[in-house]
């Protein structure tokens, strides 16, 4: 058994770092490491990273707020336009007469009523 | 019938629109507008004034009626009327109510009348213009 195990140990150790897939475990820490120093060959600091993630995340919450923003004036829009698009063509209004300079026959079956302006 | 909506832009048209029916108040109005409209480029207070004197208004009476702004309300009425049925611009008309907006060809005109004496069960004149 002694014998077997040594065989299996003598096999087993030269074969371990060619056979068996490479463990997360054990290179983990070194791609961090690699990240890390080409961070700082970069001219980037763990600081200044994480200054940056903050100041982008504000960014983005800037930009949704501001995306919001814009959905509700968009959703606003056509109610605050409605009463600018003018007379109904469909209705009959009831224009005043008082006072208003005229020509023509008052009893005439038609009347035009003219809103101008001088200029 | 004239209706007053001095537009905001039109800096002397207030002013005209109240000189204009200070003229309507002697029987000039017409006659008063169209001096205004010959010359659109002379809408200061004393052409206002020269305009009234060559159409033989009473003076007195004519610049009384300009120095109190005398037609102010009627003016901001005619302007608040406007607004409140959705008129922005000049000229709009309305053919016994029925809106017709900006300075459209005669054929347009004579089209909403003939429309309108025919559902008023009124004879088309004969002459007058078809289209």
């Amino acid at each position: 058994m002694a014998k077997r195990s040594r065989e299996t140990d003598s096999e087993r150790i030269p074969y371990q770092p060619k056979g068996s897939p490479p463990s997360r475990g054990n290179q983990g820490p070194l791609v961090l490491a690699g990240v890390a120093i080409l961070l700082v060959l970069g001219g980037f600091s763990l600081a200044e990273v994480k200054g940056l993630r903050k100041e982008l995340g504000e960014k983005v919450a800037l930009l949704e707020n501001k995306i919001a923003d814009l959905q509700r004036k968009v959703e606003a829009a056509p109610k605050a336009q409605a009463p600018q698009r003018g007379p109904d063509p469909n209705r009959v209004y009831t224009v005043k007469t008082d006072g208003a300079p005229t020509k023509g026959n008052p009893a005439a079956p038609v009347t035009i009523a003219e809103f101008s302006d001088f200029q | 019938m004239w209706k007053n909506l001095p537009l905001a832009f039109h800096q002397n048209a207030r002013p005209a629109a109240m000189a204009a029916l200070a003229a309507n108040e002697q029987g000039k109005f017409w006659e008063f507008h169209d001096k205004l409209f010959t010359s659109t480029q002379k809408l200061a207070k004393e052409d206002f004034l020269r305009y009234a004197q060559e159409l033989g208004l009473d003076m007195t009476r004519f610049q009384a009626a300009i120095a109190a702004e005398k037609y102010k309300g009627q003016v901001d009425g005619d302007a608040a009327e406007a607004a409140a049925m959705g008129v922005t611009g000049t000229p709009s008309f309305f053919v016994n109510g029925k809106f017709l907006s900006g300075a459209k060809p005669f054929e347009e005109f004579a089209k909403v009348i003939n429309a309108e004496l025919q559902r008023l069960n009124i004879p088309i004149p004969a002459g007058a213009p078809k289209s």
